[in-house]
């Protein structure tokens, strides 16, 4: 199984934008920890999320962590300013805006996709709830496919 | 000569009771149609009892069907949406069967 994280930023959370910036551009850096084949970018997400309700009022949370964890964050900071980095976050954010609508609402089942994060698809289909066992229902099946 | 005389005798007694048969049917007449009256007025009761609980029920349904309306209809689960994976990042195999995607916010 892979997992492919994609960001969706509320407008209303001001902070949300810059720190999936910052997390963007960790993915860029290796050296971070023990050292590893994959990227930081795992590390410095689930840091920030163990501490997001500090990010509201300290937008430098995810710079702080990544310095913990032994990043370049003079690398970081100005990675996390690219237009790449801009625009891998506004082609995710409209991938999950184009499904608002994605298709006619029928007796049992709404129009479209519920713009709300955190959002989950398992091969592009939505879990019924957020339990482990619609979860693992679903991956059973699409291994089965 | 005494058939006579009980003759005379009895002819009022039985004038007395045939009026008395004539006041006993009336009163049951008015008993019985006093009984039907009652009856009618007992059906009646009846039928708004049966209606009252219908009306009873109806207003419970509409109560819960609302509720049943309110209630958000959950995604089309058998859709597969085309979400490329493009340029985000991706955590565990690349290669694998099944692929989770999330779409999350920090904040």
């Amino acid at each position: 199984m892979k997992v492919v994280i994609k960001n969706f930023p509320l407008s209303s959370h001001k902070q949300a934008r810059q720190a999936a910036q910052y997390a963007l551009a960790a993915a860029r850096q290796f050296k971070c920890g023990e050292s590893k084949s994959e990227s930081c970018y795992k590390d410095v997400y689930h840091k920030i999320f163990e501490d997001y309700r500090s990010l509201k009022s300290d937008p430098d949370l995810p710079v702080k962590i990544a310095a913990e964890l032994g990043l370049d964050t003079e690398q970081l900071i100005a990675d996390s300013n690219t237009p790449e980095i801009s625009q891998l976050i506004d082609t995710e954010f409209a991938q999950l805006t184009a499904l608002r609508n994605a298709y006619p609402e029928t007796d049992e089942y709404a129009a479209g996709v519920r713009m709300a994060v955190p959002k989950f698809f398992v091969n592009g289909r939505e879990p019924l709830g957020r339990d482990v066992n619609a979860f693992s229902a679903m991956i059973d099946e699409e291994l089965k496919k | 000569m005494f058939k006579k005389i009980f003759l005379i005798l009895s002819l009022p007694l039985f004038l007395f009771s045939c009026e008395e048969l004539n006041n006993v049917s009336e009163e049951l007449k008015v008993l019985k149609e006093n009984q039907d009256l009652l009856l009618k007025q007992q059906a009646d009761l009846i039928k708004k009892m049966a209606s009252l609980q219908t009306a009873i029920k109806s207003q419970a349904s509409n109560k819960a069907q609302p509720k049943k309306n309110n209630k958000r209809k959950t995604p089309n689960p058998n859709i597969s949406h085309n979400i490329p994976v493009g340029n985000s990042v991706v955590l565990g195999n690349p290669n694998a069967k099944v692929t989770v995607t999330k779409f999350t916010d920090f904040q």
